[in-house]
């Protein structure tokens, strides 16, 4: 996946409808439902089996940066806009690009330790989206983050979410993935569908890492 | 999953035989722990009519806990309905709207569409509603906390350890910092204590007046309890009223035992009149509240524990002296919690926040 360097402000990139994206379709990526058998506790094994989750089978990503910053731009097909938790019983849609923290960490479990991961996470209830550093599944830990923002929009059955961060430098914050121009890195995604209960563990994931260039 | 080991454990016993549904600890419970944004709706505590369909509504068919092998057993995640939202009242249309006269309050629940509509459930409905036909009709009151049981199905399911058991009480507590609100324990919880906060996106439960238990102080449910049913302490302690109902006269019985997770409130369960046969007269083979519906509930161990009440009860009336019955009439009410006998009016407080 190859992140091009365009110029164009911050506020543009961040938009969805922005003219910057009408260029760039993307690319596909196909997406399956996590096993199973590797769900951290047993309720979540038990209570999921025989039932259906992560069926949103692909989504298209583009990428973009203009030197300061990189955007995703994630577009996936959902009947339902479930963005708010209106009772103790839903759940609400979300998605998150993953990077490797360090250079072999594991796509499956999320990292483990000594090697972790960090994820960009949105969530449809959200103004802004969260980081998650993670070595290892039930390890993730959220804070907030004010170099991420994202904008989104439920239109025609499908979600359209613009993802950002600031490109680092040579140092990156602790808990956060080196994303600097001219670098070659990875990326992995996972989609959440809130309409059937689907959190934690269990969602739908790009089954392993894509290399992802950073235009310089 | 394996029970958890702990250095002591609390336990609370609960005389059934002595409740009177007053719901006293229910609002000592709600004006402690619970009236913050979010927990409009929670009753950690809270008291319900037997036969009944409890709180959550139809609690006992939601599933969780573990199967006779150990196995997690899957559960329903109940709504905000199930629960029973806090209701709105009129209260602007009726004391301040110039229609005093002829309007009155009425509760209103957040209804389809956001538009508000008269509630047809609540945490409290079916009270005293009971079951049987006159003249043998019957019910009793069963309050409900966290069990604060010895194997949790809810720190099991939770796939990021964010509930643990303290090792010095046993209490069950969930990490508010660790919480994502997944809400696996919420469904594998088979007593549907668990309540969801919205605005935090936590889940949250009985936390046993920990903060109260460091200090010496019993919990606030035990302590306000004016019909002296609760009984609290440490489950190896001997001189505990808990340690004597539950491990010496093995009268106090687990709900649900066949759930798995071993609580730690026990109850004591209620005798019943005789039941009146087709004629109008005494049957003094069967109770009212019917054996098999005690049985359902506490196991097959009730029959004994009614014989041993029963048998203590005749003691008593014959003037001799009955230990057990001693401690059930609870005469010395801070017996009844020892060691946790300390007055919170008596503690030095911190200085209150401007």
């Amino acid at each position: 996946m190859l992140v091009k360097r365009v110029d164009a402000k911050k506020e543009e990139l961040l938009d969805p409808a922005g003219a910057a994206w009408r260029k760039s379709r993307g690319s596909k990526v196909v997406l399956s439902p996590t096993p199973l058998d590797i769900q951290p506790t047993e309720y979540v094994r038990v209570s999921w089996r025989g039932r259906p989750y992560g069926k949103v089978p692909s989504m298209r990503v583009s990428a973009l940066h203009n030197g300061r910053d990189i955007f995703f731009r994630l577009v996936w097909e959902d009947d339902s806009a479930d963005s708010k938790i209106a009772d103790t019983n839903q759940f609400v849609d979300a998605v998150a690009v993953l990077f490797p923290i360090a250079a072999d960490a594991p796509l499956i479990g999320m990292g483990i330790k000594g090697k972790p991961v960090n994820a960009w996470f949105w969530r449809a209830d959200w103004e802004q989206p969260k980081n998650v550093a993670a070595e290892g599944m039930g390890t993730t830990q959220r804070r907030d983050d004010p170099a991420l923002a994202a904008k989104a929009r439920h239109t025609r059955g499908q979600w359209d979410v613009v993802i950002s961060r600031s490109l680092n430098g040579k140092r990156a914050p602790k808990g956060t993935a080196t994303l600097q121009a001219g670098t070659i890195s990875k990326i992995a995604f996972a989609i959440w569908q809130g309409a059937n209960q689907e959190r934690a563990g269990i969602k739908a994931f790009s089954l392993d890492w894509q290399e992802l260039q950073i235009e310089a | 999953m394996a029970e958890q080991q702990v250095q002591r454990q609390v336990a609370f016993v609960f005389d059934l035989n002595k409740c009177l549904g007053c719901q006293t600890c229910t609002i000592s419970c709600k004006t402690l722990w619970t009236d913050q944004p979010g927990m409009e709706y929670m009753w950690w505590n809270i008291v319900n009519t037997m036969p009944g369909r409890g709180t959550p509504r139809d609690r006992d068919q939601m599933g969780g806990g573990f199967d006779a092998g150990g196995n997690a057993r899957p559960g329903v995640l109940p709504s905000a309905a199930d629960f029973g939202e806090a209701w709105e009242f009129n209260y602007d249309e009726v004391f301040y709207g110039g229609k005093g006269q002829s309007a009155y309050l009425h509760p209103r629940r957040p209804g389809t569409n956001g538009v508000a509509e008269a509630p047809d459930w609540g945490p409290n409905w079916d009270e005293d509603q009971g079951a049987g036909e006159y003249p043998n009709s019957y019910y009793f009151y069963l309050p409900t906390i966290c069990m604060h049981c010895a194997n949790p199905a809810c720190l099991a399911a939770c796939p990021r350890q964010a509930i643990f058991k303290r090792e010095e009480d046993g209490i069950v507590l969930i990490d508010e910092e660790r919480c994502d609100g997944y809400r696996f324990c919420m469904e594998a919880c088979p007593y549907k204590r668990i309540y969801f906060n919205q605005p935090r996106s936590i889940s949250q439960k009985c936390v046993a007046c920990f903060a109260r238990l460091e200090q010496g102080v019993a919990p606030a449910c035990v302590r306000q309890c004016p019909g002296r049913v609760r009984h609290f302490g440490y489950l190896d302690d001997p001189e505990s009223d808990v340690h004597k109902l539950v491990e010496v006269w093995k009268v106090a019985l687990r709900l649900h035992p066949e759930w798995g997770t071993k609580p730690n409130v026990y109850y004591v369960p209620p005798l019943s009149p005789y039941r009146f046969d087709e004629n109008g007269d005494i049957d003094e083979a069967n109770s009212r509240i019917p054996m098999e519906y005690l049985r359902s509930l506490f196991g097959l161990e009730v029959d004994g524990v009614l014989a041993t009440l029963k048998e203590e009860m005749a003691k008593a009336r014959r003037g001799e002296r009955s230990e057990l019955m001693d401690i059930l009439i609870a005469y010395r009410w801070q017996d009844m919690f020892k060691p946790f006998v300390q007055d919170p009016g008596e503690l030095e407080r911190p200085p209150v926040k401007a």
